[in-house]
């Protein structure tokens, strides 16, 4: 193990006071980096601004597949239940007439449409969710700090990872030294 | 608050909002007069009704509001509350504006309830005179009842064999006619108003309306009155008052609004029945109420008369509510009618039968799309919500939208479409004194809840992503 090497992963900074990490957190910002993040003990507001957070995108892929639930269910159910067209020739579908209603009625189809739109759309967030935070993830090299268990508790982070197209080993320091952190760590991931 | 010390949150003696209660007071003497001159007698009853629903469905979304939001012991809606608060105190205008129509009723000057107060009259007089043979009858009528109950199975299904298009609904069609074609069907039909008249008779509706008006006024004055006190002694007990008193002011409200909209709108239809109908009318209500709220403080916040107290987070908060709402107005309607389509009997399909003829089939497609698709569509995004103006477009739409909502509930009933001056003149009439009045308190009052312990946590009020 000993042999292994190690590669820069990132650098956390320490703080002691929300205002002194969202001060952090706006030269970060400012400073362009786009790889890194705050672990707070607790939500705070006006953070979002503070990082230059842009609107999540979860809602657009509800949206999308909301909507694509309900055009599936209205084309699965007119498919088999009205037999006014054959799709690639596959055989039409088996009209039935229920409760004396015309096959087809789109009235009886609504339920469904609502049910199959709930169904994509609940899945689709909770999935794109998981996509977009980037979870299951096993492990992240910023729980090799051992002070970081503070960031549950009463201390505030900010780390900025060395995938970030800005990373510098020397101007990120900097950068980060510049933001008067009570304690500053590069934190190296071993590379097998 | 740094805001709060230089301004007093109150609408002041000048400007816009001090004035703005003479323009619904004009409208409504314009929209009285009108009224009166252009309408005959039936069709005032109608117009009348439609009217006064329309605006107390504007009071009854303010109480719902403010009650649930002392049930929910919430914070965000405080810094907005008060103008539910002042929309909510209407609640005894719109008590002295159905008292002409409660009385006109019981008085048969109003005859819009023909059918069951006459079958109710009619019901009281043969009980009088037929006591003796009243078991014979009892039976004989039992064999019609069976009789007809197969023939009118038989209709229907002749009748869906026949109707095959979608919009021509077997039972529907069955019901070309007011009531019925056949004497059998006209015999359930009867039956079904009689049996209705325990409930359904000119004392009992009477009484009844007058109790729903006594309920709304005593919660409204009520709530809003420890509402008005707190903001001078700003006591948290009050508080406490308002939110144990809560749950049951919302049991109250609601059988009261449902049997309300029964004893009112649903009745028209004297044979007609619909367990969700006021669930309906709710859905509606509070879209309504969200919508004005939205308006009233866009327009104070633009005028900066709150301040940043009510702003773009707690616009964004009550788009949202009214969004829901929105969907669950569709939710209850759309299920109301699919299960009377789907079970296709005469005695439930007549009411929506005549909404769908009549030129009345374009203002049910309106609502579908302009109640709900539209609204669902331009206002389903955080950034359509979060644009003041758009939002503000989209308030009047929807407000449109609840008069139409109100007016397919009342109108149907008294014929074809025909939109005449008196229905909008009864509109203006009796929305227009109740906003004169609402807007009159509106001046009168602070314009913020300032002594609520929870004012604080709201102005605070941040929507994460």
């Amino acid at each position: 193990m000993a042999n292994q090497t190690k590669t820069p992963a990132l650098y956390l900074a320490e703080y002691e006071t929300p205002n002194a990490i969202a001060l952090a957190a706006m030269k970060v910002r400012d400073a362009g980096y786009q790889n890194w993040d705050c672990h707070t003990p607790y939500a705070m507001h006006g953070m979002d601004e503070a990082m230059g957070l842009k609107p999540t995108r979860i809602g657009i892929i509800s949206f999308i597949f909301g909507m694509f639930g309900v055009g599936l269910a209205v084309f699965m159910m007119q498919y088999t239940n009205a037999f006014d067209f054959n799709l690639l020739n596959v055989g039409a579908g088996y009209p039935l007439v229920i409760g004396g209603k015309p096959p087809g009625a789109f009235p009886s189809m609504v339920p469904i449409m609502f049910e199959l739109g709930i169904l994509l759309c609940g899945f689709a967030t909770l999935f794109g969710m998981l996509h977009l935070i980037k979870l299951p993830m096993h492990n992240h090299p910023i729980f090799e700090s051992d002070r970081f268990e503070a960031a549950s508790d009463d201390k505030f982070f900010l780390s900025i990872e060395a995938g970030d197209q800005k990373f510098d080993l020397k101007r990120t320091k900097a950068l980060l030294e510049a933001t008067n952190p009570t304690h500053l760590e590069l934190i190296e991931e071993e590379v097998p | 608050m740094t805001e709060a010390n230089k301004n007093d949150y109150r609408v002041g003696d000048d400007g816009f909002w001090s004035r703005a209660w003479v323009a619904p007071l004009v409208l409504a003497i314009a929209g009285g007069l009108v009224a009166v001159l252009t309408a005959d007698a039936d069709r005032l009853g109608y117009a009348y009704l439609f009217g006064l629903f329309t605006t107390a469905t504007f009071m009854l979304g303010g109480l719902f509001l403010v009650l649930v939001q002392f049930l929910t012991a919430s914070y965000w809606g405080v810094s907005s509350r008060r103008i539910v608060e002042v929309v909510m105190s209407g609640a005894p205008v719109v008590a002295l504006l159905a008292l002409p129509f409660i009385g006109g009723v019981a008085l048969g000057k109003i005859d819009i309830y023909e059918e069951w107060q006459s079958a109710a009259a009619h019901g009281d007089h043969a009980d009088e005179h037929g006591d003796s043979d009243s078991e014979s009858d009892s039976e004989s009528d039992s064999d019609t009842d069976e009789h007809s109950m197969l023939e009118l199975g038989t209709s229907v299904a002749q009748a869906q064999d026949h109707g095959g298009d979608q919009g021509d609904h077997g039972a529907e069609s069955a019901h070309e006619e007011e009531h019925a074609h056949t004497s059998q069907e006209a015999a359930l039909h009867h039956e079904v108003v009689r049996q209705k008249t325990g409930y359904l008779n000119t004392t009992g509706w009477a009484a009844r309306g007058i109790g729903y008006l006594i309920v709304w006024s005593l919660i409204a004055l009520m709530y809003f009155g420890w509402s008005r006190r707190q903001d001078q002694d700003r006591d948290p007990k009050h508080t406490l008052t308002m939110q144990s008193l809560a749950a049951p002011s919302l049991i109250l409200f609601a059988g009261s609004l449902t049997f309300a909209a029964f004893d009112w709108l649903m009745s028209l239809e004297a044979a007609w029945f619909s367990t969700i109908f006021g669930v309906v009318i709710f859905a509606g209500s509070a879209v309504a109420i969200l919508a004005v709220t939205i308006l009233i403080g866009l327009s104070l916040y633009k005028r900066g008369l709150v301040g940043d107290a009510i702003n773009v987070e707690h616009f964004h908060d009550l788009s949202r509510l009214m969004f829901g709402f929105v969907c669950f107005w569709t939710y209850v309607s759309f299920s109301q009618w699919m299960l009377i389509w789907y079970a296709g009997i005469p005695e439930e399909a007549t009411w929506f039968h005549k909404r769908w003829e009549g030129g009345w089939q374009f203002v049910t497609y309106l609502l579908i799309f302009g109640h709900f698709v539209a609204p669902f569509m331009l206002l389903i995004s955080r950034v359509q919500k979060r644009a003041l103006p758009w939002l503000q477009v989209m308030c009047f739409w929807l407000i449109l939208m609840h008069i139409v909502d109100i007016y397919w509930f009342v109108m149907p009933q008294a014929g074809g479409f025909h939109v005449q001056l008196a229905d909008i003149g009864a509109l203006f009439f009796v929305g227009g004194v109740f906003f004169a009045y609402v807007f009159w308190q509106l001046g009168r009052v602070p314009l913020l809840p300032v002594g609520d312990p929870r004012l604080q946590r709201s102005l605070h009020l941040h929507q994460i992503y």
